[in-house]
């Protein structure tokens, strides 16, 4: 029944099934429903977050906002605002220097255009920076902006890609960027001229001769919108000189290592001169895999030498913050009519915004992250990510994929019903299988492509069989009779990585206390998804202690080791596997200590709940024991290791989502009634948490599904700003939902662990469309599917 | 964080002391209950009183009294999580503790009171925004501007009436107390309204509301059908509330027939009402009747969902209205 045609790498799995999996299977700590290490605090609100860091004599800054879409600014008047008693300083563009830099937090080289500038002679949506004001008071602040007055020059703006794209349309940014690492081959601009910040073209096989052996085309445009992280806390930081006159940024990240940098290049500090504290994060999704507010509090504080609070307000984050690139997909597919895919095309159009943070490798994981999902001859992947004049749009959970398989899944669903296949069959005869190679992902070695990734796991099949069982696919149900509900079921599967392929470095180091127990001194970045409290599970489980005897710290940049942050799903896979080379160097030196003093071979010896064993048994020591003969005894040395962690490769976790929908057919409202969530992730090293992130990210699609777009006047503003008038589902319209885990062990995970943040983001969408055409047998392309949408569709039925 | 312009406030501990209160401050005082209208407008500057007269320490502001027989008293403190738990309101008012159970989030509800509802601000999506959004748009005449954004030739303001109860309340045939330092004066809750987005209300300034007034249930049945987005959280963008009395052989006698959310004023559909009574209520008869009582409903593009697919389903949310009595057997 398989697709037989898929071949792109050839070879068997490399990695054979090691001594890990000794370990899965008889962990203590591992795989347990272990509270969370910041539970206490978190949930009786002690006072956590940036915005809680209190300073002597802090100032707050404010940010004035463009309210022109695109303008050139020819004169700034500060002189009453900084009359103000009370206001400390204010920044124009001609006071700062001109750098260009990308905000996207990524590992250097960024990958993305050096198009931003702290503060520039040019605004380009309405909401970008003009100025900054830091005053003793909030009220003091925001009275200062409305005291500074510009004059702006207004230029023609541009909101449609489409339009965007044209000859002689606005264009947003200069080609002639200086940046440092210009020439590399997507550091430029791609095509200034036409605003297409960056351009992606992924190919495997003929595509034109594997179409021309297809008995059936399908083809499809599907677009998807503008929308918010809507995150809990919004961004915030504080910024101070300390003792030594170094500049400390306490900051609400999920990327401290890679803000520090950034940080020092736009401001024009040596990196040595900046530390960045990252606190307790209440949430990010992506929108803080970037530097916001860093510069603006820090270029605040080095000017007033007082330190500087800045903090978003909801408004601020619904149009100057980051959002999910809207995108248009066109997909066309040819399949054999014996259900065999034979080639799938994707070609996008994103929407950057003004600047193009993260453009190229959304953009690029539409196609990269999605199309792999399925066997075929040939594929063809084509993305343009476009400059208008609305808001920034960047990293965002999913990171591209959830708009791929939008269109995909849909697409799928729609091929199979061409097919009069069920959807389910049609996916298990074509979807990717463990030991394939992964056709997006092909290099040219001495003249000879291969594939460089590997699906070393893959639970699909599982999540597949055990998600329809729970579900009941393929069993009747109440379909209603449309006066006025009917119903109608709906499923889609997706894929995602582990952290990014070649791009990533994490990891610990962990440090021996005299009373047994270690503090972890990690880079990840716990942004409320529990990444502390997972890694010291790993770090508990490899040093054969309980939890308890583990100390988080995270992350400071003095003081963690370097980690590229929380993003990519990376944090267990990348920095747990790097804080379990720590746990195992580190027990290694306890083990060899013991040794000596028990007289037995460091080899032979082990750790189980801190006792140190022997092979006749539990021996008298305890790790506490060794701990002190190090730190007072003979042995003196402290115990100490550093473990990293990087691959060149990103195991995949896969999920398949299924749902039941109830569509009233007068109103076109869709309610969502059951969700079957169900996800391979190669181990779960905390099931709670894990079941956690499934949840999370199904209600937060279920969002994408229905109701939220961020919607712009002609102008190019906001209209609706807030959470009133931007549609968040709410618990009442949360279906009643099943979350299965699978575990598919992948052997080059800490215990087995793929990932799990992301992947659940990229079902629902898709799945709720299948539904409603199961339902109604009408095709919503577009997201939000709203009751309008419905109802006009029903209309032209 | 949007932040509060800087005001006095005042905590009066009885009617008589706010009557004067309000009177002594006029014009730059307002009133404030639950605040949960009051203060998001206050942070976007759509109001920014130097005075704040807090309602919240009168006792006699939470006293509910009387009976479905003889009808009751609601003072106007009371918040919308008592009405729609209170037992004597879900037997003989249902569509009233529907309708408080309706509003916006629990938490929200157990704040906010009937008092605050009836009299909340007229809402429209150029409106209620923020002070930065309506600088760059240029304001419109509701607030600091000149012109109708959602109409630009209209010489009037059309901001919508987005109170869930207002309707009920119509229907219920209600009246309201208003005590001034001038004296009292009871106005049918119809009254209270008029019929322009930037003064809603007939309410004098120096008035405060004191209680709502039920008629007697007896003999009524009522209904509130709420259309919004989400489950939780969001204003209706349509309201439907009928209030119904059937004789023996399921005639209706009286109906009264209101729409919420379509208009600056709750709208009753009289004609709708006439073409059924006399009438027993059948799937064509109130097909006729929602069919009228629906181009009542003439919504703008100026709240969520578009001015087509509210007006489209106006008549559906009406049918299904009065169907209600249809399923729940409305004779008695
Ligand atoms: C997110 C959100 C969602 C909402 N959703 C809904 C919804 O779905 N449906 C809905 O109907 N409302 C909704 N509201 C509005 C509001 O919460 C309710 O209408 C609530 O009942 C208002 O009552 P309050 O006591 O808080 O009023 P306040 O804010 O205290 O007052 C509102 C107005 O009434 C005046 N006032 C209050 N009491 C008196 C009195 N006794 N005499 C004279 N004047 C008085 C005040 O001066 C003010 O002008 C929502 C609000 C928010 C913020
Ligand atoms: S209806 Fe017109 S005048 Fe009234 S609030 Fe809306 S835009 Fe302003």
């Amino acid at each position: 029944m398989d697709n037989e045609y898929y071949e792109p790498g050839g070879g068997n799995i490399a990695d054979a099934a090691h001594q890990h999996d000794r370990q899965v299977g008889r962990t203590r700590v591992v795989g347990q429903k272990k509270r969370r290490v910041d539970a206490r605090p978190l949930v009786t609100g002690a006072p956590v977050y940036a915005a809680e860091f209190e300073q002597p004599n802090m100032l707050h800054a404010r940010i004035l906002h463009s309210p022109h879409a695109h303008a050139t600014i020819l004169h700034i008047d500060t002189s009453k605002a900084l009359a103000l008693a009370g206001v400390r300083a204010v920044l124009t563009h001609e006071d700062l220097p001109r750098v260009a830099h990308s905000t996207a937090g990524q590992p250097y080289p960024e990958s993305s255009p050096y198009d931003a500038y702290l503060l520039d002679r040019r605004v380009r949506y309405v909401g970008d920076w003009v100025a900054f004001v830091a005053a003793e008071t909030p009220a003091i602040a925001e009275e200062a902006l409305s005291l500074i007055t510009v004059e702006y020059e207004l230029l023609p703006a541009v909101f449609d890609p489409m339009e965007a794209m044209r000859d002689g349309a606005p264009q947003l940014h200069e080609p002639d960027i200086t940046h440092p690492n210009s020439g590399q081959h997507f550091g430029d601009i791609y095509d200034a001229a036409h605003n297409i910040a960056a351009h992606e073209v992924i190919t495997y096989g003929d595509f034109d001769s594997a179409m021309s052996e297809a008995d059936i085309v399908v083809e499809g445009e599907y677009s998807v919108p503008f929308i918010s992280h809507t995150v809990l806390e919004p961004h915030v930081c504080v910024a101070y000189l300390d003792g030594y006159d170094r500049l400390i940024v306490v900051s609400s990240t999920q990327v401290p290592y890679h803000t520090r940098r950034q940080l020092a290049a736009v401001l024009q500090l040596p990196i040595s001169r900046i530390r960045v504290v990252k606190p307790r994060v209440g949430g990010g999704f992506g929108s803080k895999q970037e530097m916001l507010l860093e510069p603006v509090a820090a270029a605040l504080a080095l000017k007033t030498r007082q330190p500087v609070r800045i903090e978003y307000s909801r408004q601020e984050e619904f149009t100057a913050g980051r959002f999910r690139h809207p995108v248009i997909l066109r997909m066309r597919s040819g399949v054999r009519r014996d259900g065999t895919l034979l080639a799938i095309s994707m070609h996008s159009i994103g929407n950057a915004g003004a600047y193009g943070t993260h453009s190229f490798t959304v953009t690029r994981s539409t196609g990269h992250k999605t199309l792999c999902l399925y066997r075929a001859k040939a594929y063809l992947f084509r993305a343009d990510a476009v400059y208008t004049n609305l808001p920034i749009t960047g990293a965002m959970r999913g990171y591209g994929a959830p708009q791929g398989f939008f269109a995909l899944e849909s697409h799928i669903d729609e091929i199979a019903r061409r097919l009069n296949m069920d959807p389910l069959e049609f996916r298990r005869k074509n979807h990717v299988q463990k030991g394939d190679w992964d056709p997006m992902e092909m290099v040219e070695e001495e003249g000879v492509w291969r594939s460089k990734r590997q699906f070393r796991s893959c639970g699909l099949p599982q999540c597949l069989e055990k998600g329809a069982a729970a579900f009941g696919w393929g069993q009747p149900f109440e379909r209603g009779d449309g006066k006025p509900i009917r119903r109608g079921h709906g499923m889609a599967t997706a894929m995602q990585g582990s952290g990014v392929a070649s791009f990533e470095l994490g990891g610990a180091s962990i440090k021996l206390n005299e009373d047994g127990s270690f503090n972890v001194m990690t880079g990840a970045t716990d942004i409320g998804q529990g990444s502390d409290t997972i890694l010291a599970q790993i770090a508990a489980e490899a040093l054969g202690v309980d939890m308890d005897k583990i100390i988080m710290h995270s992350v400071d940049t003095d003081s963690s080791v370097f980690d590229y942050g929380s993003y990519a799903s990376s944090t267990t896979y990348i920095s747990g596997g790097g804080v379990k080379v720590a746990a195992e160097l580190v027990q290694k030196q306890v083990l060899d200590v013991a040794g000596d003093l028990l007289d037995c071979a460091p080899e032979d010896m082990s750790i189980v709940d801190s006792v140190i064993y022997t092979p006749r048994g539990p021996s008298h020591l305890r790790v506490a024991d060794i701990a002190n003969e190090t730190l007072y005894g003979k042995h003196r040395q402290q115990i100490m290791a550093k473990g990293d962690f990087w691959t060149d490769d990103s195991p995949a976790p896969f999920f398949a989502q299924f749902v039941e929908v109830e569509v009233d057919t007068e109103t076109g409202r869709v309610r969502v009634t059951k969700a079957v969530n169900a996800l391979d992730l190669g181990k779960a090293i905390n099931p709670a948490l894990a079941s956690g992130q499934v949840e999370g990210a199904v209600a937060m699609a279920l969002g994408y599904a229905l109701s939220e777009e961020v919607k712009f006047d002609d102008q190019g503003r906001v209209r609706n700003a807030g959470f009133v008038d931007y549609k968040v589902m709410s618990t009442l319209d949360m279906p009643e939902m099943t979350t299965i885990l699978v575990e598919d062990t992948e052997y080059t995970g800490p215990f087995g662990a793929k990932s799990a943040g992301e992947v659940p983001t990229n079902g629902m969408a898709p799945a709720v469309a299948n539904a409603i055409q199961d339902a109604l047998g009408v095709r919503i392309r577009s997201l939000p599917i709203t009751p309008e949408k419905i109802l006009q569709a029903l209309d032209e039925l | 964080m949007l932040r509060l312009p800087p005001f006095q406030y005042l905590a009066p501990k009885n009617l008589a002391e706010a009557a004067h209160m309000l009177s002594q401050e006029g014009e730059r005082a307002m009133l404030v209950a639950g605040g949960t209208d009051l203060y998001p407008n206050m942070k976007r500057r759509q109001f920014t009183p130097p005075v704040l007269i807090g309602l919240r320490g009168i006792p006699t502001f939470k006293n509910i009294s009387g009976s479905a027989e003889e009808g009751m008293h609601i003072g106007a403190g009371v918040t919308l999580t008592t009405l729609a738990e209170h037992p004597l309101l879900l037997a003989h008012y249902p569509a009233l503790a529907t309708a408080a159970g309706s509003v916006s989030t629990p938490q929200l509800r157990n704040v906010g009171t009937i008092g605050g509802n009836l009299l909340l601000d007229t809402r429209c999506n150029y409106y209620n925004q923020t002070e930065f959004w309506r600088h760059s748009i240029g304001y419109c005449m509701k607030k600091d501007g000149d012109i109708c954004l959602v109409a630009p030739g209209s010489p009037r303001c059309w901001a919508i009436s987005s109170a869930d109860t207002a309707p009920v309340l119509v229907s219920l045939g209600a009246s309201v107390r208003l005590v001034s330092v001038r004296g009292e004066r009871i106005v049918p809750v119809q009254d209270l309204f008029r019929d322009d987005g930037i003064h809603p209300y007939t309410k004098a300034t120096d008035e405060i509301l004191s209680e709502v007034i039920l008629p007697s249930a007896t003999g009524w049945q009522s209904v509130y059908l709420k259309l919004r987005r989400r489950g939780s959280f969001d204003f209706p963008i349509l309201g439907v509330a009928v209030s119904l009395s059937a004789s023996e052989d399921g005639t209706v006698s009286e109906v009264r027939i209101v729409l919420g959310a379509v208009a600056s004023y709750p709208v009753v559909a009289k004609d709708a009402a006439t073409l059924l009574i006399g009438q027993r209520l059948t799937p064509e008869t109130i097909e006729a009747a929602s069919t009228s009582a629906a181009r009542r409903a003439k919504p703008l593009d100026n709240a969520d969902l578009t001015m087509n697919y509210r007006k489209q389903v106006a008549t559906v949310y009406i049918r299904r209205a009065l169907s209600h009595f249809l399923n729940s057997n409305y004779i008695k």
